[in-house]
């Protein structure tokens, strides 16, 4: 059996990558993405421990997450879109009028 | 063959939030058919009616879904609260949403949603029925902050979003680390796995520190904690001043109560996430009061008020759970009524969504009177001079962090509250100074149901300013904290 350590180094990896995306992407899509990709790290850190522990609250917390994830996509692209439609760019840097 | 066990499902602690929820569907449904002013009437009998199911479920300490949901006393009363605020944002938005272009039904079935989504982080019992509390208020967040449509609204709606989701995915994998380290997700479970190391090996207490700090980094982005609240002063300044009213009330309220029930019930004796929260609270301290003091927009002093406001209240959360819960308890209620009187009378008097400058209220008591007197009023509690009530809910606030050995933070915490006299009182000041220049507000702001939300907020700061007993009796008892962190 594959200890659970090596799950959760795997999700921290997904997290950190996930996390440097949202740093250094300036797109609002690939940061949009790199978030979809530190929810996915979550969910393999809730299903190794959920195995670990021998209980299947985690993994059911799995799908509340997933679920989640999906409505967030909605309600994510639904704005992206509105703001491209008028801008034609989603770079987040030019969405900078207001400052201090 | 295993048999099937029903889940233990109560509707009576579900009433007040099934409410809410009817209040949304119905503006959903009849939207296509109705005007949204019918709509805000039903939602404002809905909230009304959502209060006084709590009033049903009083002191029974309810629970239902095995343990997710949970009615005690500490819920009604942040639930309260939060119907308070979600009320003035309802009456505020029926004189100033057709002047902000978001008059549509839409508007008030999202805001109810939120509301739903606020009340279920406030009856929750476990971690995933709070993030799902979370998400709910949140998603409906993002809409309304982009509602308006204009060039500034967008930008604020997808900086809202985009950092709104960082904080939720941070707070999810905290919540994956607090279950890795404790087995469980329910509040009362991990109260009692942390209650003493020797439940936990080595290898967990890590793993249960990591997931805590974890957690206060997402709601750090929920409730604009520095170094996460960046987003706050664009999202709040960007956005139509009625949506402004309801986040940096309601759903700041909402985010403070899970912070409640996770950090002052669930790991309320977990390690490390404490000292890691004085030096955060500190930074905001510092930076939302530095922040605000040189703002020349009055909107946009307010977006920073309310970040130096977190910081005044996450005090509260340094402190016992007895005192600092009941310092919380009291605080929000204040914070709610003068933010919501202050953010009414700025949205009946702005011309545009971008507020006005600070040098245009100039004489304002000579054209606006009433409303004049009342925002210095609020000014006046903001800033925390007695006799009203903001003076008392930082007092509750000091105590609590002072009284747990946080003497420092109460010290700095002083020193800033000079610095946000200065910029309270500055616009308190100029509005009584005479000024022959022709008005540069809105002249006929000044409507029944906006006064009527002033005059709450004013009437309810100054009589909790004199006589603090009103609520602080309510919120006091210590049973209602301890129950919570599960003593």
């Amino acid at each position: 059996m594959v200890p659970t350590s090596y799950y959760i180094a795997l999700s921290g990896l997904l997290f950190a990558m996930g996390m440097i995306g949202v740093l250094t992407r300036r797109t609002a899509i690939m940061v949009f993405l790199s978030v979809e990709l530190m929810l996915n790290a979550a969910n393999i850190a809730l299903v190794a421990f959920a195995r670990s522990w021998g209980d299947l609250t985690g993994q059911t917390a799995v799908f509340i997450v997933m679920t989640l994830a999906a409505a967030e996509v909605a309600i994510g692209l639904a704005i992206i879109v509105a703001i491209f439609r008028k801008r034609e760019t989603t770079n987040v840097d030019d969405l900078a009028a207001m400052k201090g | 063959m295993p048999q099937l066990v029903a889940p233990d499902v109560a509707l009576l602690p579900l009433l007040p939030i099934l409410l809410v929820l009817t209040g949304a569907l119905i503006s959903t449904l009849l939207g296509f058919w109705v005007g949204r002013r019918v709509l805000t009437v039903i939602n404002i009998v809905t909230v009304v009616l959502s209060g006084a199911s709590m009033m049903l479920v009083w002191n029974r300490n309810l629970t239902s879904f095995a343990g997710g949901l949970q009615a005690d006393n500490a819920a009604i009363l942040l639930g309260l609260t939060i119907l308070v605020g979600t009320l003035m944002t309802l009456l505020v938005s029926l004189d100033t949403a057709w002047r902000e272009r978001v008059s549509f039904p839409e508007f008030d079935a999202m805001m109810m949603y939120a509301v739903t989504g606020c009340l279920l982080i406030v009856f929750s019992g476990d971690l995933i029925v709070m993030l799902i509390g979370l998400e709910i208020m949140s998603l409906a967040g993002y809409v309304l902050a982009t509602f308006q449509g204009s060039r500034r609204a967008e930008e604020s709606g997808l900086k809202y979003f985009l950092l709104g989701a960082v904080g939720s995915a941070i707070l999810i994998y905290g919540i994956a680390f607090v279950y890795g380290a404790t087995g469980s997700l329910n509040y009362a479970a991990i109260a009692a796995k942390v209650g003493s190391v020797s439940n936990l090996t080595p290898d967990n207490v890590g793993i249960l520190v990591g997931g805590s700090l974890l957690l206060l980094a997402g709601f750090g982005f929920k409730i604009a904690l520095v170094p996460f609240h960046q987003w706050t002063p664009d999202v709040y300044s960007g956005t139509s001043t009625t949506t402004f009213l309801f986040l940096s009330t309601v759903v700041k309220v909402a985010a403070f109560a899970g912070m409640l029930r996770v950090f002052g019930g669930a790991l309320t004796d977990a390690p490390g996430w404490a000292s890691v929260l004085q030096v955060l609270t500190a930074a905001t301290l510092i930076i939302g009061n530095t922040a605000a003091l040189l703002q020349t927009n009055f909107k946009r002093m307010m977006a920073y008020s309310a970040v130096a406001h977190t910081g005044f209240l996450a005090m509260c959360l340094l402190g016992t759970p007895e005192l600092g819960g009941a310092a919380l308890g009291y605080y929000l209620l204040v914070y709610t009524l003068m933010t919501g009187a202050a953010l009414a009378v700025l949205a009946a008097l702005q011309r545009t969504e971008a507020g006005f400058e600070i040098s245009d209220m100039r004489g304002l008591y000579y054209r606006h009177p009433a409303y004049a007197i009342a925002l210095s009023v609020c000014l006046a509690s903001l800033a925390g001079l007695p006799p009203f009530a903001g003076f008392f809910g930082k007092y509750l606030a000091f105590q609590a962090a002072f009284q747990n050995g946080y003497v420092w933070i109460s010290v700095l915490a002083a020193v800033t509250s000079v610095a946000a006299l200065i910029y309270y009182l500055r616009p308190a000041m100029l509005m009584f100074m005479p000024d022959r220049t022709p008005a540069r507000e809105y002249l006929h702001g000044q409507r029944s149901p906006t006064t009527f939300t002033v005059g709450l907020g004013v009437a309810g700061i100054t009589v909790l300013g004199i006589l603090p007993n009103v609520w602080y009796s309510w919120v006091a008892n210590p049973a209602i904290w301890q129950f919570l962190a599960g003593r």
